[in-house]
């Protein structure tokens, strides 16, 4: 589409601004994997008895196992053996307020834009940041617990919530429900809990931003979000690592518990470092997640924009167990460099109406790749299911790939369940008429590919919406041309 | 499947006897294509549902089975039952099989410009240049049935059309099984080759005279030279107790152009794999299929579209009725490589299902790695629309009537695309009639 390749290439390397490396003293556990690491990681955490003898019990089912290879990402082996599964910025004892935080890991969210001193933030959204293995502050927590709203990290949550934990951890994503599952089952470091209770609309926006710091380690964290009966809470994660040459793991579970008539709206921003442009480094992002509707009328709602990772292999799910539940996933994922997108959504149909809605939208320039990998299953007794999805991908360049695999099991007569695919570039014709109203081909063409991908951030909240929207920008900026 | 009796070693054994058994005349090296094929096929083993492209077809039943092929080669029969399934309109040629043995006195071969004849007599002649063409599609064999295949085909129609002969008339390729057929398994290996600016029609069907259990492992390799053009109309309706297995291996040369009408409405377990491969710019192909799976029956088609050159065209729509315990798999491929810029391809399933107890899993892919390219999927599971049921019980039809209506409304566009008025009509009926039969709850 018109311009040479050689200002195309320069017009790609657009830089990741966040893959800055904080200096900070930091307390990291030598590499390695084996049961004293399993040990000294629940020590380190001061967890009690039961929950070391689950992360034992994972670990060593997770030995038994191999790692799937049924993706379509490519990859060197991984290293078990050469990552360091704990690493946390060393701090005094005891941190009491946001003052007493390591001034430079502050400084680090600023610079990334994150608010976590209360005064600045914008009103209505709480933050948990999670720094390498550890939960380093969470705003907002007083505001929050006068609504009765748990919001904390998912270590302090062991501690002082274990009837909850016991009672909803490990119930949607069990510890043995696939290799990087158990792994991080066995090793998670920490993460966020979410608890709403009966009938209460969370006040604010909950959001964790995840920070990737160290060199040579893994990222396992766990998030449990639990919404009882007739509550709503929305959810937003942003993730960033510096820029590396070595590829670095983050291999996370999130699990969603709606009860009835409770509502869940998870939403990601997943900006991980992507490598650079000749595919060296980046973050494999091999991430479980997934919603239990367990209630009749709850509704769990995910809505991921993709733009990091070296590899990005998730598909967040939804168990429609209840009685008229519904399920969504609303999906961008972009590939440029030589990123592997892998990603998709599992909708099972269990319950009486439940209904579910796909909308994925893959871009892939340069040497991305990005395939879509989806099932819908309707079970013998779920009537009247319904589901429709749709998987669009956009290919910008003659070096991409996009595929698309949805899986489509029924076995009720009473169900409907549709699919639509379509893969093209940019078309001419949409080009030639933004052109000949009088916009520059760059400005046409990220107006389509925004067009392209409205549905999917109209569902973001707002103003993460616009955040996306730049960060697409930024990402694709000299993709196209 | 770790134990298996037979053995995969049993398997090989026979095929091996077989092998020493046929005729080769001066092509020795067929012989030993065949045993490396054998070879091939005890290294591959039969295929299981951890295998993605078995997903959801199970063969434990048919394993259990046993099938063998047969080595007599002298069956009799009554000539006039086969005579009654000819096809009701005039055809250019004729090649009958009975019991996966060609039969020559049935068939009608002489055809101008028009190689028509069998597997086994083009063996036993020693003729290479058609000998050479097996293989070049589908190679040795991607899974043990397909290997296995190669190893033991006994005869099958050679249909060779030369450059630039155009035919009116169908060319009708009938492969009936009767009860001596009865608990082996039949091999038939087809070869279909039209040169350059060749024209034609070919009817292929798979009939069943009596109710018995066999297995056919079909492998067709099909050859269209640059600008040559088939109208490929081709049922499977045998046995309800028979298993069958088709693989159809494609091969387009430049602007060459396929067509396509399928249907599968018998056998108790079936599966159809269609690869179609372009091999040069400019080149399409178009397959229409139905299928309907009643009660007990598993119907399965696998579509694997390469687009490995630039611009060429496919287009596939399948549709599929389900009643009682049927259940049907559907997995549709497009590939798109490469340098394969400019392709065009568009695929759809549609799945009506009429029974609480039936099952789809469909699986349409998309596979693009260029960028210029229109590709898009779609596929639905339903049940027939309430309102027009409504509308047709208000106008004075009675359930059944309105539900089976509707029933051949959903699959006359694909009946549309048999060119054959008499073939269609046959469709027509058989349909009508397992509607009322055995498809239809109310």
């Amino acid at each position: 589409m018109g311009l040479p390749d050689s200002r195309m290439d320069e017009l790609i390397q657009s830089d990741y601004v966040q893959g800055f490396v904080t200096q900070i003293e930091s307390d990291t556990l030598p590499p390695g994997l084996n049961e004293g690491v399993v040990r000294t990681i629940s020590e380190r955490k001061g967890e009690p008895e039961w929950m070391l003898k689950r992360r034992l019990a994972a670990y060593r089912f997770w030995r038994t196992m191999k790692e799937p290879n049924w993706s379509s990402i490519h990859h060197p082996p991984i290293d078990y053996q050469s990552i360091s599964y704990y690493s946390s910025p060393k701090k005094k004892a005891g941190i009491k307020s946001l003052d007493e935080v390591d001034p430079e890991i502050l400084a680090t969210y600023e610079k990334l834009g994150i608010p976590i001193h209360e005064q600045k933030a914008p009103a209505g959204v709480a933050v948990d940041a999670v720094f390498d293995s550890v939960s380093v502050a969470t705003t907002f927590r007083d505001s929050l617990a006068e609504a009765g709203v748990i919001f904390c990290s998912m270590s302090e949550a062991i501690r002082e919530h274990p009837e909850l934990i016991r009672k909803y951890l490990g119930t949607v994503v069990s510890d043995r429900d696939n290799f990087f599952a158990a792994l991080n089952a066995a090793v998670f470091s920490d993460g966020t809990f979410v608890y709403i209770p009966k009938g209460v609309r969370c006040p604010m926006e909950l959001s964790t931003y995840f920070r990737i710091n160290e060199a040579k380690t893994g990222q396992f964290e766990r998030t449990l979000i639990v919404a009882d009966v007739g509550s709503y809470v929305s959810y937003l994660e942003g993730c960033t690592a510096p820029m590396r040459d070595e590829n670095q793991l983050h291999a996370a579970v999130v699990e969603l518990v709606a009860l009835e008539d409770a509502e869940i709206k998870y939403s990601t921003v997943q900006n991980w470092y992507p490598g650079d442009s000749e595919g060296r480094g980046g973050i494999y992002n091999f991430v479980t997640k997934r919603g239990d509707c367990r209630g009749d009328r709850s509704h769990i709602s995910w809505t991921q924009v993709e733009t990091g990772s070296a590899i990005t292999w998730k598909y967040p799910s939804c168990l429609l167990r209840g009685k008229d539940s519904v399920g969504e996933f609303y999906s961008v994922a972009v590939t440029k460099g030589y990123q592997q997108a892998d990603t998709g959504t599992k909708m099972y149909h269990y319950g009486e109406n439940s209904r579910s809605t796909i909308v994925s939208k893959g871009i892939s320039a340069m040497h991305g790749s990005n395939a879509y990998r989806g099932l819908v299953s309707v079970a013998s007794g779920a009537e009247n299911a319904r589901n429709h999805t749709q998987c669009d991908s956009l290919l910008i360049g003659d070096r991409c790939a996009a595929h698309t695999f949805p899986y489509i099991e029924v076995r009720n007569p009473t169900a409907m369940v549709e699919h639509e695919a379509t893969t093209s570039k940019v078309s001419e014709d949409q080009l030639f008429y933004c052109r000949q109203r009088g916009l520059s081909e760059e400005d046409a063409v990220s107006m389509i590919i925004n067009g392209f991908c409205k549905e999917v951030f109209k569902e973001l909240p707002m103003e993460f919406a616009a955040e996306a929207q730049k960060l697409l920008n930024v990402s694709l900026e000299g993709a196209v041309g | 499947m770790s134990e298996l009796s037979p053995s995969i070693t049993d398997y090989k054994r026979a095929a091996e006897r077989l092998i020493d058994k046929l005729p080769v005349g001066d092509g020795l090296w067929l012989a030993d294509k065949r045993r490396a094929a054998a070879r091939r096929f005890s290294e591959l083993g039969f295929p299981n549902t951890r295998q993605e492209d078995w997903r959801y077809t199970n063969i434990k039943g048919l394993l259990e089975k046993s099938f063998f092929a047969d080595d007599d080669t002298h069956r009799s029969f009554a000539s006039h039952t086969v005579k009654r399934q000819f096809l009701g309109e005039p055809v250019a040629g004729r090649l009958v099989f009975v019991d996966g043995l060609f039969q020559h006195e049935l068939s009608d071969t002489d055809l101008e410009g028009v190689h028509l004849s069998s597997l086994n007599s083009v063996m036993a002649a020693g003729e290479q240049t058609i000998l050479k063409a097996l293989g070049s599609l589908s190679g040795v064999g991607e899974h043990g049935f397909a290997a296995l295949n190669m190893a033991t085909m006994q005869d099958g129609a050679v249909i060779r059309i030369a450059a630039g002969v155009n035919l009116e008339q169908p060319i009708e390729l009938l492969y009936l099984t009767s009860r001596a057929a009865a608990s082996f398994s039949l091999c038939p290996r087809h070869l279909i080759i039209l040169e350059e600016d060749a024209s034609a029609n070919l009817v292929e069907r798979y009939l069943s005279l009596d109710d018995d259990e066999h297995f056919t492992n079909l492998v067709c390799e099909i050859v269209l030279g640059e600008r040559a053009h088939l109208h490929h109309q081709r049922v499977e309706q045998e046995s309800p107790q028979a298993y069958h297995l088709s693989e159809l291996y494609l091969g387009l040369e430049a602007q060459a152009q396929y067509r396509l009408a399928t249907a599968s409405l018998g056998a108790g377990w079936s599966r159809t794999r269609i690869n179609s491969r372009f091999s040069a710019p400019g080149a399409n192909c178009e397959l229409d299929g139905l299928y309907l799976a009643g009660d007990g029956q598993l119907v399965d088609y696998h579509l694997d579209i390469d687009h490995a050159v630039p611009e060429c065209s496919s287009r596939e729509n399948f549709k599929g009725i389900l009643a009682g315990r049927g259940r049907a798999v559907f997995d549709g491929r497009i590939l798109v490589r490469e340098q394969a810029q400019k392709s065009d391809a568009h695929l759809s399933n549609a799945n009506l299902m009429l029974s609480r107890h039936a099952e789809v899993d469909t699986k349409p892919q998309l596979e693009i790695l260029a960028d210029d390219v229109q590709c898009s999927h779609g596929t639905t599971v339903g049940q027939l629309d309430a309102e027009a049921l409504f509308y047709l019980r208000s106008r004075g039809l009675s359930m059944e009537q309105a539900r089976r209506l509707l029933c051949l409304g959903f699959a006359s566009e694909i009946l549309e695309r048999f060119e054959s008025e008499s073939l269609r009509k046959q469709l027509c009926e058989v349909i009508r009639q397992r509607l009322e039969t055995s498809m239809i709850e109310t």
